[in-house]
């Protein structure tokens, strides 16, 4: 009679043997590591002196110059060709330039004919910034402690009791920003007190999320502290130390813009019976990601998914980059619908589109619903505006992804 | 082992060991179906958190919350291929038993007497006191014999 325990130790054996040998990993190097190797980023300002400097930690392990589909192992040698199994995982590819900061602009020497496109991140170790406006040959950033830019982040910490699979860790997803020239780390939702005050000294990853074009996930930085009393879940980012030498890493999808890119296919709309206004936004495929974030402002809209914020009522309203008046003393309000800029198609025309009834509302609610206006790309996103005649709270605002469509329903004050 | 210099050799050489025995030790934690996702996740926090890591006294065990970590949103385990259930010397009872099993009482059993941890390595892991990891060991050998009827 074997006992459980020697049956147990044989089924780690089997187990352990049973390894199916499409899954080993080439040359033994972990998932993802060619991005990791990348290591931690700062960003120094010196007194009038503006210059962004890249540091990796370790400069052996850094990811020197290529252009080419694929990977770089960290001692520059090339990598095995990927399996099947590791053609998704590696679908990026690695482009170095030379960034340069003025007080006017950030840029970076590569362009549009280096496979740059807008929403891309740029590191130099960890994240640097996004890539904003494409020109042939070069590009400009906006950076992360210096411009007005968002990208969503996650802080892991130590949980014991809590997690799934009580796996001793939790994540805290959330928002990077910068709030008068201070970095912060805005966690989704109000932290519990107690971990709030535990958070101090982890690390906050950007990246790699359902779609993002920010490929990989790279540390920044460390929580510092609580930005206030009042706020316990915002907090001051440490960004990580950087020395100077201009030169950047912009990470790109392997994939074309144009395997990527999404059209916009009709706006249908109603309002119903109930007075609920519903506003269906469908395109010609699934958005890059379905996560929907709602932001306080229209500055604030975040990297790499949609956002969504309200305006007014007021007599003027920022649409499409400017202010628009002529809407009575009473003024009107909007809910703003902010896409990523970044997920069109360049060739596709988004302004001009009829609104026309949604087919599972009724023509007959139709004349109810406000006007609906779709803006060029202006700081990196698609705004579209639902105006309605009165104040709209976002506690009555629904917005999801729904397949191709991205769907607002705004429930009646 | 140094991990902080030649990553082309000396933690490739880390990895290799440290890739077999995570494997053995997560195929209790997360089943036969995520074990190589954890394991992959746990050598790609590794490989970023070298300097890290070399200052643990039990890396292999930090690394084997990594790992759990890393699939934590996968809920159903499978504790070997189906094609391989079946085999001899093992009570085809054993793996529904194990799988019935509370969490940490299956992984402390299984870390116990399929890899050989100590009780004190497993008491890290699962964050408990090491009398604790004793326990859910006991406990653990308790259920599976009452559950297959073999006498202690």
């Amino acid at each position: 009679m074997i006992t459980i325990e020697e049956q147990i130790r044989r089924l780690a054996d089997m187990a352990e043997a049973a390894e199916p040998e499409q899954c080993r990993r080439p040359g033994g190097r972990p998932r993802g590591a060619v991005l990791a190797v990348v290591g931690a980023i700062g960003v120094l300002v010196g007194g009038a002196v503006w210059g962004l400097v890249a540091l990796s930690t370790e400069p052996d392990l850094a990811v020197t110059a290529s252009s080419s589909a694929g990977t770089s192992e960290p001692d520059g040698s090339a990598a095995p060709p990927p399996t099947e199994a590791w053609e998704e995982e590696q679908s990026y590819r690695v482009v170095e330039a030379d960034l340069s900061v003025s007080p006017d602009e950030t840029t970076v020497d590569v362009g549009a004919e280096d496979g740059v496109q807008p929403g891309v991140g740029v590191y130099g170790g960890g994240l640097v910034g996004v890539v904003a406006e494409v020109r042939a040959t070069s590009s400009t950033v906006r950076l992360l402690g210096f411009d007005d830019l968002a990208v969503r982040a996650t802080v892991t910490y130590a949980d014991p009791l809590g997690g799934d699979y009580s796996s001793g860790f939790s994540t805290i997803e959330g928002t990077v920003r910068t709030i008068d020239e201070t970095v912060v780390f805005t966690a989704d939702g109000e932290l519990a007190d107690d971990l709030a005050s535990r958070l101090a000294g982890l690390q906050v990853v950007v990246g790699g999320g359902p779609g993002s074009l920010l490929q990989g996930k790279v540390p920044i930085g460390t929580i510092e502290r609580p930005i206030s009393i009042d706020d316990p879940s915002t907090f001051v980012l440490q960004l990580d130390e950087a020395h100077s030498d201009g030169e950047v890493t912009i990470i790109l999808p392997a994939t074309t813009f144009s395997d990527r890119a999404v059209r916009l296919q009709r706006i249908e709309a109603r309002n119903g019976p109930s007075g609920t206004e519903r506003v269906a936004v469908s395109f010609d495929r699934p958005l890059p990601s379905d996560e929907v974030i709602h932001v306080t402002d229209l500055a604030s809209h975040v990297e790499g998914v949609v956002s969504y914020t309200t305006q007014g009522p007021a007599a003027f309203l920022s649409i499409c980059g400017a202010g628009h008046g002529g809407f009575g003393t009473e003024g009107v309000a909007t809910v703003d619908l902010l896409i990523p800029a970044a997920w069109f198609d360049p060739e596709h025309d988004v302004e001009h589109h009829a609104v026309t009834p949604d087919g599972t509302g009724g023509e007959e609610y139709f004349d109810q619903i406000g006007k609906i206006i779709v803006c060029p790309a202006i700081d990196g996103v698609v705004q579209v505006s639902v105006t309605h005649p009165a104040s709209v709270s976002a506690a009555n605002l629904d917005v999801y992804i729904d397949g191709n469509t991205l769907v607002l329903e705004a429930a009646p004050e | 082992m140094s991990l902080r210099t030649a990553p082309g050799s000396e933690f490739d050489a880390f990895a290799q060991d440290a890739r077999r025995r995570l494997r053995r030790a997560l195929v209790g934690a997360v089943g036969i179906d995520r074990v190589d996702d954890a394991v992959a996740g746990a050598l790609e926090w590794a490989y970023t958190h070298r300097s890290q890591l070399q200052e643990m006294d039990n890396p292999i065990g930090y690394l084997f919350r990594v790992g759990q970590s890393s699939v934590r949103h996968r809920r159903r385990i499978r504790l070997l291929p189906a094609e391989s259930v079946e085999l001899p010397a093992i009570e085809p009872g054993l793996i529904p038993a194990l799988r019935g099993l509370p969490q940490n009482e299956r992984i402390a059993v299984w870390l116990a007497h399929g890899c050989g941890w100590t009780h004190a390595e497993i008491a890290e892991v699962l964050g408990v006191k090491r009398t604790t990891a004793s326990t859910h060991v006991s406990r653990a050998l308790a259920r599976l014999r009452n559950d297959l009827g073999v006498e202690p």
